[in-house]
């Protein structure tokens, strides 16, 4: 049986790999609806931001928030001329075919990514220990590694940041006109090739996010980003593509199931759990666990 | 009346979907404050004239002018900053959105707050339902209700040219007589409006001229007044039931 500290040490880990999960799935997510792009290259900024944050960390010796910042910066970057280069010139000469196409393009952005990656760092890996040294006490022998804490409080931040700016700001709310019908953005004046250029970008920008937060745990080498990818859209697919707001409850869960399946049945079957469990969701509920809502962000 | 300048003025459009082409020569001209119905039955060309001023599609020939500029071939969202405001058939409103955040969105042009606040205020007292609705989402909305929602939107941005396809369309009568009265009054507020409309009766009778479509060309042209009063717009078009 599990002591309560066990449980603990546990829940936290869950809740704590959660809210990564949550900080991809939301970006991937945004993208998708926005968009209608199924993202195949996410994992790619995802070690963007790893690298970048390993170099600014371990190498130019920043403050660790420092680095996380200049992992965002870089996501974003990286993101917007993503968006410029291929999939902005792709809508203006071939729209049709679209998902199918920007699926196939992100696959192949996805290999060429990690093989530039490959060719400029080399295939090892690149860690640190800790950002943060020290842990929280939480009396009778539980505790939270500071380091754990803290980019938790990162990925939490930033999901409040990005539900602020799309609920509350023009281009937020711009973006979410364009997920909702994009013909009628048009002709209240959006200009839907500014607005994929930001989304994409921002959905980056969350990416190296965690990729840099969770450099102490996952450090930085050229496929990385693909369990991160396969995770967030295992999330995306269980409460419903295009689903933002189910998407952060989703990370949670997956989080937890993880590590508790992990726990129960060892390693090896963490992912057959995960499937399993997946399978008979859309069995029974084909449109996801809350269903497609579009990324409404409405209280009613 | 003050003698002026078309606002809008369309040369030998032509215009259709990928290689099928649709409007072969379409020419008209609306004058500023002129209410200008396009009317022709169902296939006629009348959304697919529309929706080419408004920039959702690129005209394959002709010309289109808008106040000193020339605007075929520019993207919607330009047109649309231009003040011409689109309020087509399938409305395209923010379903998972206030009736709030979607008059504040058809305002996107406008970066001024007070002319924001002007516009709000002259749309929620046009349509009073929408004012008391103001928090319900688009797509909770009854048919009736989201039309003119689409409209209010449509006017948010203070256009100088309101294109409006089918206000009526699968209203109830009461509903659709409300609609044709704000367009009447909008008219008298000084608004231009080009109209398509199926209820060809209540159209000739509350627009200025009209233009009468056919085929993807522009057959007939004149004085609602008296297209009232021609043989084959009487037995074409007002002799099967049109209320
Ligand atoms: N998206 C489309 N793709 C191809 N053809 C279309 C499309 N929309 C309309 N059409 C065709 O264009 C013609 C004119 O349509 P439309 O402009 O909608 O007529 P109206 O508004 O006068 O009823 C019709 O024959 C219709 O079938
Ligand atoms: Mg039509």
């Amino acid at each position: 049986m599990l002591g309560p500290t066990a449980l603990w040490d546990l829940f936290v880990t869950g809740i704590f790999r959660g809210g990564m999960y949550a900080l991809m799935a939301v970006g991937l997510s945004l993208v998708f609806g926005v968009m209608n792009i199924p993202h195949f290259a996410h994992g790619e900024f995802y070690m963007l931001g790893a690298y970048t944050a390993y170099f600014a960390f371990a190498v130019f010796h920043f403050p660790a928030f420092m680095a996380i910042l200049s992992a965002a910066s870089m996501g974003l970057l990286a993101g917007v001329l993503v968006e410029k280069l291929v999939f902005y010139p792709l809508r203006r000469r071939h729209p049709e075919e679209w998902v199918l196409n920007t699926f196939l393009v992100t696959v192949g952005l996805s290999f060429v990514m990690q093989n530039a990656a490959l060719a400029v760092w080399g295939g090892q890996y690149r860690g640190i220990t800790q950002y943060w040294q020290g842990a929280i006490q939480l009396g009778s022998g539980m505790h939270i590694s500071l380091d754990r804490a803290i980019s938790f409080i990162v990925a939490i931040f930033c999901i409040a940041v990005l539900w602020w700016f799309l609920d509350f700001t023009r281009t937020g709310k711009a973006i979410r006109a364009v997920a909702q019908d994009e013909t009628g953005a048009l002709l209240v004046g959006i200009d839907l090739d500014q607005i994929h250029t930001i989304t994409f970008g921002l959905s980056s920008l969350m990416a190296a996010i965690a990729g840099a937060s969770l450099l102490s745990l996952n450090p930085a080498y050229p496929s990385v980003g693909l369990a991160p990818l396969y995770k967030s859209w295992y999330v995306v697919v269980l409460v419903g593509l295009g689903n933002m707001a189910g998407a952060i409850p989703g990370g949670f869960l997956v989080g937890l199931l993880e590590t508790f399946s992990y726990y129960a049945f060892g390693s090896g079957w963490q992912d057959v759990i995960s499937l399993s469990i997946l399978i008979l969701i859309l069995l029974l509920k084909p449109a996801g666990l809350f269903g497609n809502r579009g990324i409404s962000l409405s209280k009613a | 009346m003050l003698k002026a300048g078309p606002l809008l003025t369309v040369t030998q459009l032509e215009s259709g979907y990928n290689h099928l082409q649709i409007l072969w020569d379409v020419s008209l001209k609306v004058l500023k404050g002129e209410m200008v119905a396009l009317l022709g039955r169902n296939g006629a060309g009348k959304t697919t004239t529309l929706r080419t001023i408004a920039g959702l599609l690129k005209p394959k020939a002709g010309q289109i002018d808008f106040m000193d500029h020339r605007i075929d071939g520019l993207p919607a969202h330009e047109i649309s900053r231009m003040r011409i405001s689109f309020v087509p058939e399938n409305l395209h409103l923010f379903p998972a959105m206030s009736v709030m955040e979607n008059l504040l969105l058809g305002a996107y042009g406008i970066r001024d707050p007070g002319r924001t606040k002007g516009s709000l205020a002259f749309v929620c007292d046009t349509f009073p339902a929408l004012a008391r609705r103001r928090k319900q989402l688009a797509g909770s909305l009854s048919g009736g209700e989201r039309r003119m929602l689409a409209l209010g939107r449509g006017l948010m941005s203070q256009p100088e040219l309101l294109l409006v396809d089918e206000p009526s369309l699968g209203l109830a009568p009461k509903m659709a007589t409300t609609v044709f009265d704000t367009l009447s009054k909008l008219k008298l507020a000084g608004l231009t409006i080009l109209l398509v409309e199926q209820n060809v009766h209540t159209t000739l009778q509350i627009s200025d001229r009209s233009y009468v479509l056919e085929q993807g060309r522009i057959v007939m042209e004149g004085r609602s007044k008296e297209l009232m009063k021609d043989d084959h717009v009487c037995k074409t078009y007002l002799g099967s039931g049109d209320d």
